[in-house]
């Protein structure tokens, strides 16, 4: 063997020797390089056992490394006939007190799981699990726990498996499932909704997954109890005929639990709990009332959390019901978390509720819901009057324009003066849609002060959107009316002040929206006002026109030649050349585009 | 496999060789560089270096007593909090348009201090007549070993190359502005060694912030309700009452002292009479104290409106969970 063979793992060893941490994550990350160098052989007889002693002792950071590392391994170590040879080095990751490396290491198993040829799974890796469930240590039995999903799933794609194994199998994910250590059970819990989904519906009753089920959903912890709630779910899509008389009762028990944390999980999947039992429509009716029942007594819960997570479901819920139930049992529900103390609940509804409104239906959207609205608009909290003004196109399709300028406007109006700015935003993204529906003159009656008063917020990004609104509502109300009705107001700033913030502001809404204009207002209306700002005393005033003449220059060059060539052009030729380095950038630039737009001006 | 990362972190045309000499090609580099940090996203170590090595070239010819020009924008501290950095561009306005004048603390405390100091520098070389960068008590070797620039270098780059290329950079920061000739503003406030703007003048501020002395008074000095100097609780700098500020003022003929260094929950706070100003544009300091921020423009008549903000809404930083770790179990 020369010296140059030895070389690359030589230096692995020395580098996973350093001292510093960093370093030896480094080292760890070229692995494969070290491996590629090696040749397939060798990595096998030589890196792998390697590995596993570093695998023994390194520091959590490495080993994290190591695991992702050898999820990609199958080519170095010669395919997926060889993969087996990581098994123990992933194993020894894989049971690792620290969850990161817990995690990656089970990954990568299942990475290796999917790989490996199907004798091989039977082979090596069921043994594998077996040992982990039999250890003493927690840390093994959650990593079998975990690898349990991707086991099943490949031992049924692989052609040859013959029930005894899963039998065997599912005994031992019994034993987790009643393990000692509330962690094993809570990773067996995790991991039994994929296990359902992934057999077959007709052997799972066979396998005892019931009493498992059974033993969940009674479990002491509640950390553990709560995962019944997915595992409830599952069961009941996977046969609806055989399991949800099996889920009715430990369902109900999760919603009307002693626990909070439960009651929130539950809570938290009310609508899916709810379809899961309906799978099965005698069951559903016979349990409507309960369900309806406990839904209402949940938006009562005493804890926020679990009010906060019922009021997400209540759109996807209430679209069983009959209007009647909706009307005297749901909208007091409504009404009462409207005013709930807490702002996560309230903020949790306004994201949800303007979806009951098309199941509500016109007339009942108006008597019941709007007050609702009305009232949510003027919450004390900014994020529930951003959520329901976001939300309000969905309503409007259902109550239209009369009730909505009647009932909807003055709170909206109230809302066009938020102190929050991204609530305002929300209205001025909203006002196109408004004007669509409202029409222009009662828009101009309305809402013109608003736009204009925007314009010049205090925020920047507040009078950013608003120039941008401008184009928005001149594609409604087309281009005759932001010229007729906007321009002059803009060009004709100093009724908001002599500062220099109103004439800044008012040059950069022009230089937003000046490619649209026509050329009779430009020349006529806005070049004037742009001549008199090219020599401000305010460098920033003196770029912006720069670039600001750049556009209009390359849009009425063609009609006005002499206009361009002879006053327009030595002005910005001028600027070209200011004092200030910024304004001869963008001067110059401008000048460019004007060459490129208009040839014949250069 | 390869340590090289770039392509990681930023766009792959941002790789591009930095030889051109030209204004144009420097100016095409920041953008794209300024369009990464914009994302949030750390330059190279590469990157890095070529940037601080362009913003010497700017930040030596400035002034201990840097002049700037209203109209301006006055920010205070920001600590990292990138993302509320942001958020300030969108209420002030972004940048050249805008003329910002910060007024130090770009590092620690906050998750992305790399970020967020990288992305102010970037901008002080690109437009360096708008921005104005001072130095605060935070840009030094010392402090950002304490409280977390350091160990995030550490964290983002895998070694400390970057934290000692940006430290080394800071010796070069202007350690007080005058706007105006009218409004001085500075990180901490006054020093018993320094009657007038002159004597900053002539102090050699390309050195590690000193434990004592008048540059380091002007990063850690604190205005206080107890008239004459005081003994500073922060170990550094004195406590200056209002006969102090008014002394100073009359002297050099300012109408404000503008500074930052102080969590304010209002965002801003006058003291002594309006003769002192209190600027923290950290809103919800160290992602729990709850505070606004805010921003200070001044328009052409020195005129000051104060604009406050709320952490900018995030979702990806970490936050309180209710997951119970395993050992509660």
């Amino acid at each position: 063997m020369s010296d140059g063979d030895v070389y690359p793992l030589a230096i692995l060893i020395d580098e996973l020797k350093h001292d510093d941490v960093a370093v030896r994550v480094a080292a760890m990350k070229r692995l494969s390089t070290v491996a590629l160098a090696l040749g397939e052989e060798r990595t096998r007889d030589e890196l792998v056992p390697f590995l596993l002693d570093v695998a023994k002792e390194d520091e959590d950071e490495i080993l994290t490394v190591l695991g992702e590392q050898l999820g990609q391994f199958s080519d170095y170590v010669g395919g997926p006939e060889y993969l087996y040879v990581l098994l123990d080095v992933l194993a020894n990751l894989a049971v690792s007190e620290e969850p990161i490396v817990r995690d990656t290491a089970i990954k990568s198993l299942g990475d290796v799981a999917v790989a490996v040829p199907p004798a091989h799974l039977i082979q090596h890796f069921v043994p594998l699990i077996m040992d982990l469930v039999q250890s003493d240590w927690f840390s093994s039995r959650i990593a079998a726990a975990s690898l349990f999903p991707v086991t099943v799933e490949c031992l049924l794609n692989s052609t040859s498996h013959d029930s005894e194994i899963f039998k065997q199998l599912f005994q031992t994910f019994g034993t987790l499932v009643s393990d000692e250590a509330p962690m094993v059970r809570r990773a067996a819990g995790t991991s039994f909704p994929a296990i359902i989904k992934a057999m077959p519906a007709d052997s799972l009753s066979g396998l005892g997954v019931i009493a498992m089920y059974k033993r969940l959903s009674e479990d002491e912890q509640d950390s553990v109890k709560l995962l019944a709630v997915d595992v409830s779910i599952a069961l009941a899509e996977a046969s609806p005929a055989l399991f949800v008389p099996v889920i009715v009762e430990p369902v109900f028990g999760l919603l009307d639990n002693r626990s909070w944390r439960v009651k929130y999980q539950a809570a938290d999947r009310f609508s899916s709990l709810a379809k899961a039992i309906s799978l099965k429509p005698e069951e559903a009716e016979k349990h409507h009332d309960k369900i309806l029942h406990l839904f209402v007594s949940l938006t009562n819960d005493p804890e926020a959390e679990v009010r906060t997570a019922i009021a997400k479901q209540v759109v996807d819920y209430v679209g069983e019901l009959s209007q009647e139930e909706l009307i005297n049992q749901v909208v007091p529900c409504l009404e009462n978390l409207t005013n709930d103390v807490s702002e996560s609940v309230r903020e949790s509804l306004a994201g949800n509720i303007a979806g009951v409104s098309p199941i509500l239906g016109k007339r009942d959207t108006v008597e019941y819901l709007l007050p609702i609205f009305l009232q949510m608009l003027r919450d004390e909290h900014s994020e529930v009057r951003l959520r329901i003004i976001s939300s309000l196109d969905v309503i409007n399709e259902v109550i239209g324009v009369d009730k909505l300028g009647e009932s909807l406007l003055p709170a909206i109006s109230d809302l066009a003066k938020d102190k929050q700015w991204r609530v305002l935003l929300a209205v001025i993204e909203y006002s196109p849609l408004l004007a669509k529906q409202l029409g222009v003159d009662f828009f101009d009656q309305e809402l013109i002060p608003l736009v204009i008063t925007w314009l010049w917020d205090p925020v920047w990004a507040i009078r950013d959107a608003a120039a941008v609104n401008l184009l928005n509502l001149a594609d409604v109300f087309g281009i005759e009316w932001l010229e007729s009705e906007i321009v002059p107001k803009l060009v004709n700033f100093h009724h908001v002040g002599q500062g220099y913030l109103a004439r800044f502001t008012a040059l950069l809404a022009i230089k937003k929206i000046c490619h649209r204009l026509t050329i009779p207002t430009l020349v006529d209306i806005v070049l004037p006002l742009i001549i008199d700002l090219s020599d401000d005393p305010v460098p920033n005033v003196r770029f912006n026109c720069a670039t600001t003449f750049g556009i209009i220059i390359s849009k009425i060059g063609g009609d006005h030649k002499d206009l361009c060539a002879d006053d327009l052009m030595p002005i910005l030729q001028k600027l070209s050349e200011d004092e200030d380095v910024d304004v001869r950038f963008y001067a110059s630039k401008a000048l460019k585009d004007v060459h490129e737009a208009q040839p014949q001006l250069a | 496999m390869d340590l090289e990362t770039d392509a990681h972190m930023e766009g792959s045309d941002s790789i591009r060789s930095f030889d051109a000499t030209e204004d144009s090609g420097n100016s095409d580099n920041l953008d794209s560089w300024l369009d990464t940090l914009k994302q949030c996203k750390f330059l190279s170590q590469k990157n890095v270096e070529k940037l601080c090595s362009m913003a010497k070239d700017v930040l030596q010819y400035e002034q201990n007593v840097q002049p700037v020009q209203a109209p301006v924008t006055i920010c205070g501290d920001v600590h990292g909090q990138f993302h509320d950095l942001l958020e300030l561009f969108s209420v002030g306005g972004p940048c050249p348009d805008t003329n910002y004048l910060f007024m130090g603390d770009y590092v620690d405390r906050g998750y992305y201090s790399v970020e967020s100091v990288s992305y102010l520098v970037a901008m002080k070389v690109r437009y360096p007549k708008r921005i104005t960068i001072l130095r605060g008590n935070h840009e030094s070797r010392q402090t950002t070993q304490v409280y977390g620039f350091y160990d995030e270098c550490l964290r983002k780059y895998g070694n400390a190359t970057v934290w000692r290329m940006f430290t080394d950079l800071f010796d070069y920061f202007p350690i007080t502005a005058l706007v105006d000739n009218k409004i001085f503003c500075l990180h901490g406030g006054l020093s018993p060694s320094i009657d007038s703007i002159d004597n900053i003048r002539s102090l050699n501020r390309f050195q590690e912030v000193p434990h004592d002395g008048p540059m380091s008074d002007l990063l850690w000095s604190d205005p206080d309700e107890r008239s004459n100097w005081g003994v500073s609780p922060r170990g550094a700098g004195f406590t200056f009452g209002q006969d102090i500020s008014e002394q100073f003022n009359h002297r050099n003929n300012l109408s404000l002292i503008s500074r930052a260094h102080q969590l304010v929950m209002e965002g801003y706070a006058w003291s002594h009479e309006q003769q002192v100003v209190t600027i923290f544009s950290a809103p919800n300091y160290c992602y729990r104290c709850g505070n606004l921020a805010a921003i200070m423009e001044l328009d052409e008549e020195l005129y000051p409106t104060f604009l406050q903000f709320d952490p900018c809404p995030r979702a990806n930083e970490p936050s309180v969970t209710r997951k119970t770790p395993d050992y509660f179990l």
